[in-house]
């Protein structure tokens, strides 16, 4: 059930009727009814992982009231709870997500010593939705061990947080200190709420089935097949591939933040028009946030404070460790390690060269001139696009294949009708509002103070969507995370 | 609570009408746009499925299209034979069986066809129904009853009752539609798309297929060589070139071969023909040029008039 999908928005108009009609006044009644949604849209994704979803919340809720009830008495206690949960959180995503690749590798290092192994067939089944819920009940224990916040005392509030049915399978990646206080009261049918959540749903649509799932066509034409294409259709189809990642993965987020808006629970934004980024690192603070930022608060940060002796070149090791543990978060592969460490070499460099460039841009006023700032922007989504062939590539190999191939043969390229004739006048749209949102001008068609242009907009943008989207339900990219 | 549910309901019901009568408008403009183009220079899956009639007839996807000259087909076939055939070809792109039998039933209903090519990929019966094929047909629901038939027999329950709706039915396809109205194909007569261009560079590389054989696909596959055989049609399955190296032990090449044996269908492949197998006679990978389309179809009729 895709939340592009019109049995989800069945799904939804079930599950929010009652929510608002009969539960209304009860905050509790609001929970329970989203907690058994939430259970149900996981089970109709991967039912046999219910069971394993349950486990851990339980024991979650159980470390987090010991937690704090060894914080002040018992620290040492408190401490050895929340490693406890990490271990468990950590644990849990090595053995679904990483011990098969594991097993794998050592499997074939060991053949190429002529040692026969029978594991290379080894595979465990990964529960959908993993990476991120644990990194929410990870967080759950360490906030509650600094004492950020209060353990909740309501396992079905808890467990609501962690099922939230808009964020579990992808994301955005709430913290436990924004969204569990949310659950404490009862949420009240909205005006507001429900138009803003509304606008932002049809957006998330659009870019989904307007953009990503037109440019897919072309994309997976291309790169599933590069052997047979010229390096022009490699660059552009890897040109395109970084705007599909980016509007199937904005476009989910959009739709699971209106969703919940609509049910009035706020979630972490997730995007911030990452390719208008200057550089590398602006890039990742706008990029994936609610990923970028839990990985900077929980490894980042103790990381650099840990290697704060060593001055400078402590700070560009702990960059660089976690750049190469987001990449390496999306999935057991090289190619994933590969592209943390290419993002984390360069995040190195611009923060060996911040100093110099600040310098340099305040003596020549370059901050804000646009033969400045534009090709900045244009090199960043280059070097983005260059990192994301990186990480859809299947395997090393075939990564450094394609790089190769991208430098000779180019002449004219694969031309696919759909993939321009209806992609393209939607990603010039979608830049034209990037840069009109970034520069705050005063057109604003899906915000505008008067009515009438408000939903004449979203009038437009459903009229685009049924007949140029893509209506076939594609799955998203970051499911298979 | 009540001010804000109808304020939503107003706005959301708003909408929800603006869109009806957009759909509405919307569906007389397509009939109107759809009902000039069969009447205008024929071209696209409108008039293949709604209008052509031709003795020899061509089926295949956009290989066939671009890859097979009618005219040349008609030449060799009626000095040979000394008959006045006319031949169409009906070739679109992405299509496999459940066009091809759609085409096949509808041709029926017009006129029976005394010859049928039927071009196809040496992956045609591998890997998933094709669901492109099927999408777009859609515009043709009402217009065909064999395309109901068979979208009626391969999508979901959800896709019938959005079918009622004339945005959903021409999603994509309008664009086709309207571009023909505009400005008709008069350059492709007799459904062949002869493509520019040479592929420089290239490599021939393996196409290694060794996906299982879709059942479904086998079943059309039958069931389009039944409908021929059942109309006394003369059919004649063929393997276009392709630049790359086809591998003929694939589950899906092989049944094809089988299938023509069972039959005693001829079976022409020009598929690693290495007189054709060449660049510049390549628009790309997939589709010869207009110079290798000619070289192809000279080929292929001559082994066509061996065997009639």
């Amino acid at each position: 059930m895709v939340v592009n999908s019109v049995i989800f928005w069945l799904f939804f108009a079930v599950v929010s009727i009652p929510y608002f009609v009969f539960f209304r006044k009860s905050c509790r009644g609001q929970n329970l009814w989203l907690l058994l949604a939430s259970y149900f849209f996981y089970g109709w994704a991967d039912w046999k992982m219910i069971p394993l979803l349950t486990i851990i919340t339980v024991v979650f809720y159980w470390l987090g009231l010991q937690i704090e009830k060894n914080n002040v008495d018992n620290p040492k206690r408190a401490s050895h709870l929340t490693t406890l949960g990490v271990v468990l959180g950590v644990g849990l995503l090595f053995y679904f997500k990483y011990l098969g690749f594991f097993v794998q590798e050592f499997a074939h290092l060991f053949d190429s010593f002529g040692l026969k192994t029978n594991l290379s067939t080894f595979s465990i089944i990964m529960p959908i939705g993993i990476s991120f819920f644990t990194f929410k009940l990870i967080s759950y224990v360490i906030e509650t061990h600094r004492q950020n916040i209060q353990p909740s005392r309501d396992f079905v509030q808890f467990a609501t947080f962690i099922a939230f049915f808009p964020t579990i399978l992808s994301g955005p990646i709430d913290r436990p200190g924004e969204f569990i206080p949310q659950l404490s009261q009862s949420r009240k049918f909205n005006y507001d709420n429900v138009a803003e959540g509304a606008r932002r749903i049809v957006w998330g649509l659009f870019l989904k089935v307007c953009i990503a799932d037109r440019l897919f066509g072309y994309t997976s034409a291309i790169l599933d097949n590069y052997t047979h294409h010229n390096a022009t259709s490699i660059l552009i189809a890897s040109l395109l591939y970084s705007i599909e990642m980016y509007t199937d993965f904005s476009g989910y987020s959009e739709m699971a933040i209106g969703v919940s808006q609509i049910l009035g629970l706020k979630v972490r934004e997730n995007f911030h028009r990452p390719f208008l980024s200057q550089n590398c690192s602006e890039y990742w603070r706008r990029w994936h946030m609610s990923l970028t930022t839990w990985i900077t608060d929980y490894i980042y940060m103790p990381l650099n404070v840990r290697f704060r002796d060593y001055g400078q070149y402590g700070m560009y090791l702990a960059i660089f460790i976690n750049l190469v543990v987001i990449g390496a978060w999306h999935g057991a592969n090289w190619t994933f390690v590969l592209f943390g460490a290419y993002h984390g070499l360069i995040l190195v460099i611009i923060a060996a060269t911040e100093k110099r460039r600040r310098k340099f841009e305040k003596k020549y006023s370059l901050k804000k001139k646009a033969y400045y700032k534009y090709p900045r922007m244009l090199l960043t989504f280059f070097l983005v696009t260059l990192g994301l062939i990186i990480f859809r590539a299947n395997n090393l190999s075939e990564c450094f294949d394609i790089i190769h191939r991208l430098t000779y043969n180019y002449s004219f390229p694969f031309t696919n009708k759909t993939t321009f004739v209806f992609g393209l006048p939607f990603i010039l749209l979608l830049i034209f509002k990037e840069f009109k949102d970034e520069n705050k001008y005063n057109i604003h068609f899906l915000h505008s103070k008067r009515l009438p242009i408000r939903l004449m907009s979203i009038f437009l943008l459903l009229i685009c969507v049924f007949l140029c989207g893509n209506l076939d339900g594609g799955q998203f990219i970051y499911f298979q995370f | 609570m009540k001010k804000s549910f109808s304020k939503i309901l107003i706005y959301f019901t708003a909408i929800v009408l603006g869109l009806y009568c957009f759909d509405c408008i919307f569906g007389i403009i397509m009939k109107h746009v759809a009902h000039k183009n069969l009447e205008k220079v024929p071209c696209g899956l409108n008039y293949c499925l709604n209008a052509a009639s031709a003795d020899v007839i061509i089926l295949g996807s956009s290989s066939a299209r671009a890859n097979i000259v009618p005219q040349l087909i008609g030449d060799s076939i009626n000095s040979h034979l000394g008959t006045q055939y006319s031949v169409y070809n009906t070739g679109n792109t992405y299509q496999d069986f459940p066009y091809f039998y759609c085409e096949m039933k509808s041709l029926m209903d017009r006129k029976i066809p005394k010859i049928v090519i039927l071009d196809l990929q040496p992956w045609t019966l591998s890997g998933p129904t094709n669901m492109s094929a099927l999408k777009f047909m859609r515009p043709y629901y009402n217009t065909n009853s064999h395309v109901k038939e068979v979208l009626d027999d391969n999508e979901t329950f959800l896709h019938k009752v959005l079918m009622n709706f004339e945005m959903y039915k021409y999603n994509e396809e309008f664009f086709d539609l309207l571009s023909s109205y505009l400005n008709p194909k008069t350059k492709y007569p007799m459904g062949f798309w002869a493509l520019d261009g040479e592929e420089k560079d290239y490599e021939i590389l393996p196409e290694n297929d060794n996906r299982e054989v879709n059942p479904l696909s086998k079943q059309e596959f039958e069931k389009t060589i039944q409908i021929a055989l059942n109309n006394n049609v003369k059919l004649f399955v063929s393997i276009s070139p392709y630049l790359r190296y086809i591998d003929r032990n694939s589950p899906a090449y092989k049944e094809i071969v089988n299938m023509c044996k069972k039959y005693n269908i001829p079976f022409f492949d020009y598929s690693n023909d290495l007189e054709l197998v060449k660049g510049e006679l390549f628009h790309d990978t997939m589709h010869l040029n207009k110079k290798g389309a000619t070289i192809f179809t000279k080929k292929l009729s001559t082994q066509l008039l061996k065997s009639l």
